[in-house]
């Protein structure tokens, strides 16, 4: 430099600061983490409490739904039963044919005929159907099976048979009947309608859950780093670039978010699971829970812990990147 | 002879000549004309180059004038203190020389380069390589030990992790920490923690190393040894060294002071003839 350069308008002088591989920001972040052990279990905490209530409220619904619906089909087959039972009288020893393959939901049918003392036999031809002697007292078609041609050579013409759900061909004394064991069409847009609602309240209640539990994070995430301004100034003055500081942050809120959302995550089903099976009893959680759905839900929800962590620590690191030392060095919180 | 490279300073000065005129000031004018000219910019021998710095804090209702037009040249080598009372503008003003912050208006140059021009990564650049710094409260990472905090500047410059250890323990046995660089911050007294931060303020070899009232959280006797060890390291280091301070005991050590008041530098020259002593 000589001295015609007295008053420099470019930055000739100046390098070009190196980026720091990844593992250097992650011993920062661990290094600060074990540290400040307690402060850092705080903010994990507040994050893995709120992903806890998220995770409990998601698990909760799933558990209600297959309980509430083991429940209707209860109702269901007890409805049915008695339906059958007031055309043929008690069950007790009366002989029941049935043919077809039966669905699951009229299994539990066949299941409750059982116990009720009925005695089944399954039939494949006309006359299994309508055996000379010893008739049946009813006989159940099942699985929607068509009619085959030797028992609706008996049949046809004279009775409708119904299309929808298991129809019941009763023969006392030579006498046929049919009628079908389907709900009314009332009680259907009854239960349509209970189904809708509770779906709409699920998913307001899923919605008030995701804002709780991201305004917790937020609010974590936020004082986690807005606290530490005076050590993003120093580091600064050490040379840190904005890159550096902001990947810090981040890569500490994936740490958070991962590891309070496993934790919210294991303990929100746990709570919410252990609650459930106290009101509605241990085995009818464990049968009719559709435990599929409860594990995706557990991962969308550590994912949403992840998701939440990063967004809401990225902001105040943006801040905290872009501010000038002096102003962060002179921040207190 | 030697103006003649001057021309871009004589221009600025002739702007001001006539703004001064224009108010009808020409002796202080003339001042400023000396003032510009008795110290020309030699190139290597100045490191630090500040031209009419101002400085305004703007809160709602309210503008503080932290500076008014401060100018100062810092020779390499040199031990220079700012001082002045509680609010006259020292902190601000070493704030702005040591890239921390932007001035209202006004120029600093360091090493020549105009910091203005420098982007956010440059700034880091020139904070890690060309300056080090030492603040009253220490500022050390209390996450990190003696070692680790010496290193990080070294870490940022990208030196490998070897290299930044020896060079940082070599450090850290300079400042008279040898013994206990395994150290975290918190198990240090203050003293200690000090000579933590002289270390990793040299970490990076920078040209200039700032200290704001590096003996404020001291008592009387450790703030001695701390500007002692300061005075030593210009000594043997040939480090510029600029210190924002109101400690007196500064007065003995530094080659230069320059008394700030009320946002302007108002006394400018060797600690023996300021005759600082009596009237603050």
């Amino acid at each position: 430099m000589t001295e015609t350069s007295s008053f420099p308008t470019g930055a000739q002088a100046i390098g070009q600061q190196p980026t720091l591989p990844l593992h250097v920001a992650w011993g920062v972040v661990t290094q600060g983490i074990r540290i400040r052990l307690g402060r850092s279990l705080v903010t994990l905490t507040s994050v893995a409490l709120g992903i806890a209530f998220l995770a409990s409220i998601l698990v909760g619904q799933v558990v209600q739904q297959g309980v509430q619906e083991e429940t209707n089909t209860r109702d269901e087959t007890l409805r049915q039963i008695a339906a059958l039972e007031a055309d043929i009288g008690k069950l007790s020893g009366k002989k029941i044919v049935v043919f077809g393959e039966p669905t699951a939901t009229e299994q539990r049918l066949l299941t409750g005929l059982t116990s009720g003392g009925a005695l089944l036999a399954v039939a494949t031809d006309a006359t299994e159907v309508h055996p000379s002697q010893d008739p049946p007292a009813a006989t159940l078609r099942c699985g929607g099976a068509a009619i085959p041609a030797t028992i609706s050579g008996i049949i046809a013409g004279s009775f409708p048979i119904s299309e929808n759900g298991p129809s019941v061909f009763a023969t006392a004394e030579r006498r046929i009947i049919n009628f079908s064991l389907a709900a009314s069409a009332e009680e259907q847009a009854a239960r349509a309608d209970k189904a809708y609602r509770a779906t709409a309240r699920a998913g307001w209640i899923t919605g008030i859950a995701l804002a709780v539990t991201a305004i917790g994070i937020t609010n974590a995430m936020l004082m986690s780093v807005t606290e530490r301004f005076r050590e993003i100034g120093t580091m600064k003055c050490l040379g840190a670039l904005g890159s550096f500081i902001r990947r810090v942050f981040v890569l500490e809120a994936c740490f958070i978010g991962t590891v309070g959302g496993l934790a919210g995550s294991l303990l929100g089903c746990g709570a919410s699971l252990i609650s459930y099976s106290i009101r509605y009893g241990g085995g009818l959680v464990l049968h009719s829970t559709a435990w599929g759905m409860v594990t995706l839900l557990l991962i969308a929800a550590v994912l949403a812990s992840i998701v939440l962590s990063i967004i809401s620590a990225m902001y105040p690191a943006w801040v905290a990147a872009r501010m000038l030392p002096a102003n962060a060095l002179r921040s207190s919180v | 002879m030697g103006r003649s490279p001057h021309a871009a300073g004589q221009c600025l000065t002739f702007e001001r000549l006539n703004m001064s005129l224009a108010t009808d000031q020409a002796a202080s004018a003339t001042a400023l004309i000396d003032d510009l000219l008795a110290v020309p910019d030699t190139g290597s021998k100045v490191i630090v180059r500040a031209v009419g710095l101002t400085k305004v804090y703007r809160t709602a209702n309210h503008e503080t004038h932290a500076l008014k037009g401060a100018s100062l040249t810092v020779k390499r080598g040199e031990y220079l203190a700012i001082m002045g009372p509680s609010g006259s503008g020292k902190s601000t003003l070493f704030n702005l020389i040591g890239a921390l912050s932007r001035p209202t208006t006004g120029k600093v140059y360091i090493d020549q380069v105009d910091i203005a021009q420098l982007d956010h990564d440059e700034l880091a650049w020139l904070r890690c390589r060309k300056i080090g710094y030492i603040f009253q409260t220490y500022n050390l990472l209390r996450v990190m030990t003696c070692l680790e905090n010496v290193m990080l500047p070294m870490a940022f410059a990208g030196t490998d992790g070897d290299t930044a250890r020896d060079k940082a323990a070599w450090l850290l046995t300079r400042v008279g920490l040898g013994h206990r660089i395994l150290h975290k911050p918190t198990e240090l007294s203050g003293g200690q923690q000090q000579r933590c931060a002289i270390a990793r303020s040299l970490a990076n070899s920078p040209d200039i190393v700032l200290a704001d009232e590096p003996t404020g959280n001291l008592d009387s006797r450790t703030g001695e040894e701390m500007i002692a060890l300061l005075a030593q390291l210009q000594h043997d280091l040939g480090v510029t060294i600029i210190s924002a301070t109101h400690d007196h005991k500064m007065l003995q050590r530094a080659d230069r002071i320059l008394w700030i008041q009320d946002g302007l530098i108002i006394k400018d020259g060797k600690p023996a003839d300021l005759n600082l002593g009596g009237g603050h």
